[in-house]
């Protein structure tokens, strides 16, 4: 932590890991478009009456994986 | 010059009709699964939360204009109980972590965007296992059977089974649990590549063998009867 690098960058510890925290959100979110996919494959393999509700449940996730990466940035 | 031989006129039997109304009739294969599922003692119904499904009504993806689906099955509902455990588990285990004081040197702002990330992750968890349950199908069709799983979020694998290809559907119940709540393995031999294709713990497997063989028979005299 002494490192004239992180004089340099001005970064504590805590710094880092609030952006190693907002990195794996980021993969999260990825992985939230990933699912919002998927659940579309799904419901044009198989039609049903809960397909519109699964395609919003799939669509909430991913707001509010977004929603929590802008929250790690601001307040982390 | 005399006749040798004058058949006698016959009176055609119900059965006889029936195959000749059966191969004019347009809607041909409705008709045929209005017979057997009257045979078996079914009826248009949903039952198990969904799991089994008679004459749903529903279409899938490579479905065609003369085809129906008799039954739509899932994997009884009774077998999501574990990972439902684990949920709540998961869900209690943040407030169980802290109370321990662990984290005590930890800022605040950390630990409350642990626990946010921690509860979304159980939301996805969640949503990941009721779609693989609800999607995770096995059709059964006037024509062919279709078994959908899905394995996780980025490999599915569909495989199709000719009625006129198939062989021995059989169907396994073993155990407490399977007997009480009647659930079951589906397995039925295929002449194609795949030499079997499986239904796991469906609701009634021993009247989904039985829909699937008298739909097979009544295919099989069907193409007998030349159609």
């Amino acid at each position: 932590m002494n490192s004239p690098l992180f004089d340099l960058l001005n970064l504590t510890f805590l710094d880092i890991v609030k952006w190693m925290f907002v990195v794996g959100l980021v993969i999260y979110a990825v992985f939230a478009v990933i699912i919002v996919r998927q659940v579309k494959v799904m419901s044009e393999a198989v039609d049903s009456d809960a397909n519109s509700l699964f395609q919003i449940m799939s669509w909430l996730h991913l707001l509010m994986a977004v929603l929590l990466v802008a929250f790690a940035i601001v307040i982390l | 010059m005399p006749d040798i031989y004058t058949a006698p006129s016959k009176k055609k039997g119900q059965a006889e009709t029936y195959v000749e109304e059966m191969k004019d009739s347009k809607f041909w294969w409705k008709e045929m699964i209005d017979e057997v599922l009257k045979n078996v003692g079914e009826t248009p119904r949903s039952v198990a939360m969904g799991a089994y499904n008679v004459r749903p009504g529903t279409h899938f993806v490579t479905q065609q204009e003369d085809e129906e689906v008799v039954l739509l099955l899932r994997a009884h509902p009774i077998i999501n109980i574990p990972w439902i455990i684990l949920a709540i588990l998961m869900f209690i285990f943040p407030i169980i972590l802290l109370n321990t004081g662990m984290f005590s040197a930890v800022p605040g702002k950390f630990i409350f965007m642990g626990r946010i990330t921690w509860y979304l992750m159980i939301i996805m968890f969640v949503l990941e296992k009721i779609l693989y349950w609800y999607y995770s199908v096995f059709i059964v069709t006037n024509e062919r059977l279709v078994d959908i799983d899905f394995y996780n979020l980025m490999y599915r694998m569909v495989t199709y089974a000719n009625l006129n290809h198939i062989e021995e559907p059989a169907s396994v119940t073993g155990g407490f649990i399977r007997s009480l709540f009647q659930y079951g393995n589906v397995w039925v031999t295929t002449a194609s590549e795949k030499p079997t294709i499986e239904a796991l713990n469906v609701p009634y497997p021993d009247k989904v063998v039985d829909i699937i063989s008298r739909l097979s028979e009544e295919l099989e005299k069907r193409r007998e009867q030349g159609k």
